[in-house]
């Protein structure tokens, strides 16, 4: 049975506390918890496996390295993908080229015969490429992690209406991509 | 359409409006041709990201971001067979008291590269296989908070980047963030055995950079767009650490990284 988000915070902050008193394995309940979900993200983010995995592997280092400095009265989910998010984005900074994929987007318009998954996978993770990687971030906790306004707001540290505004950027942005496809 | 309606659709879309919301945005499709078109493409448009389940990560992952992690996080996942040999003579050492203090450190920091070079050579060219042994070999300590103490900007004819230096009670971070044309060292030099090097970020860069450590000297060849994080531990103050630019073989720069000096970058 899926856990309700209070039971959740609750289960990360007792894992925190006994990882802050010393109980080694607590953190590596937390790895447990969110190596798939964080993994996820960075993958939708950088649509590369290898630097998905690099990404990953950065936060919960420096998750469990700057550990004394969360505060338990926020929610620790927030806390670990905000730092996903922005190890993301400054990957997505340090790359030398960026490789424009637009006119390698496949996504078939409406009412197109149905994609095999790994082709409409592959369609999805080239169209998040040309959105701006804010707009992006914003696509993928709401598409892929399914979080509310608040819950990506608190996240990227935007205001609510941000979140609905990029939210609505992306997805016109999408949505013309499409249109162009079909012509 | 407004503002407003559009917000409606989208809020609808995504499950987020109210009862009397819901009953709006209803009665706005059925009485709008533009309305009910936007709302069955970004309603396309949003199934097309529902149809992407999530991908399972790799099964080394899980494993590896254990290995990256100080000892006390990994807990059960061991020493590993190398690191047994190292951990036997470090525990030897500690039940003599006298010899405990200095010695556990030194002696991992020794026997570490020693074998890590046996077994690795000098140069690391994959993390993958190799982040495990140097978090193993080396003593961490508990997690703690670390606070930027120092920034050094890098400017060179072939590009620019960035030194930061993170300090905690026992750990340094080291974070290099370098895009450069071309080929330069960076070396970090501190007294043997006054740190150890407890971990290390993925090496990468379109050039295959690399780096090698010895006691007293940490050596990282980089080329285009890199970043790279070491993690030095010490007991006591922070000790210094200097830092180092070369290019073409040719320093660039020295600078010494500590809690006190002042920044001396080029």
């Amino acid at each position: 049975m899926k856990e309700t988000p209070a039971a959740a915070h609750e289960h990360d902050r007792a894992l925190v506390k006994r990882c802050l008193e010393g109980q080694g394995d607590a953190f590596r309940g937390l790895v447990d918890r969110y190596n798939r979900q964080l993994f996820n993200v960075a993958l939708r983010m950088l649509n590369n496996v290898q630097d998905a995995e690099d990404v990953t592997q950065t936060v919960f280092l420096n998750a469990f390295l700057r550990l004394r400095t969360y505060n338990p009265r926020y929610k620790f989910f927030s806390w670990i993908y905000r730092m996903t998010v922005n190890e993301s984005l400054n990957m997505l900074k340090g790359r030398k080229r960026t490789v424009t994929l637009e006119h390698e987007i496949d996504i078939r318009a409406p009412g197109a015969a149905p994609d095999r998954a790994a082709e409409v996978e592959d369609s999805v993770g080239k169209a998040l490429m040309c959105l701006k990687p804010d707009d992006r971030a914003v696509v993928v906790l709401k598409h892929f992690v399914s979080f509310s306004y608040q819950e990506i707001a608190d996240v990227m540290e935007i205001p609510v209406r941000t979140v609905k505004s990029r939210l609505y950027t992306a997805r016109e942005r999408l949505r013309h991509t499409l249109r162009e496809r079909a012509q | 359409m407004n503002q407003d309606q559009i917000e409606l659709i989208q809020q609808e879309i995504d499950g987020a409006n109210t009862p009397e919301e819901s009953a709006a945005c209803r009665s706005l499709i059925e009485g709008d041709a533009e309305a009910k078109a936007f709302e069955t493409e970004l309603r396309y448009v949003t199934l097309l990201f529902d149809r992407v389940g999530e991908r399972e990560p790799p099964p080394h992952l899980r494993q590896a971001i254990l290995d990256a992690l100080p000892r006390q996080a990994r807990a059960t996942s061991g020493w590993g067979a190398v690191g047994d040999a190292v951990k036997a003579i470090v525990d030897g050492l500690q039940q003599r008291p006298r010899f405990a203090l200095v010695s556990s450190l030194c002696v991992g920091l020794v026997a570490g590269f020693a074998i890590y070079a046996a077994l690795a050579g000098s140069v690391l060219t994959d993390r993958s296989s190799t982040s495990g042994l140097a978090g193993t070999f080396f003593e961490p300590p508990a997690a703690e908070a670390v606070e930027t103490v120092r920034e050094v900007p890098i400017h060179v004819d072939g590009g620019s980047g960035r030194v930061s230096v993170k300090a905690g009670q026992t750990i340094v971070l080291v974070e290099l963030e370098l895009d450069v044309e071309q080929t330069l060292e960076v070396r970090l030099t501190f007294d043997e055995g006054a740190y150890g090097l407890r971990g290390f970020s993925r090496l990468r860069s379109e050039a295959g950079p690399y780096f090698t450590a010895e006691p007293g000297l940490i050596r990282v060849t980089t080329s285009g767009a890199n970043t790279q994080t070491f993690v030095l531990n010490h007991e006591g103050p922070m000790p210094p650490l200097a830092l180092s630019l070369f290019d073409d073989g040719e320093e660039v720069f020295t600078t010494t990284l500590s809690t006190r000096e002042p920044d001396q970058g080029g």
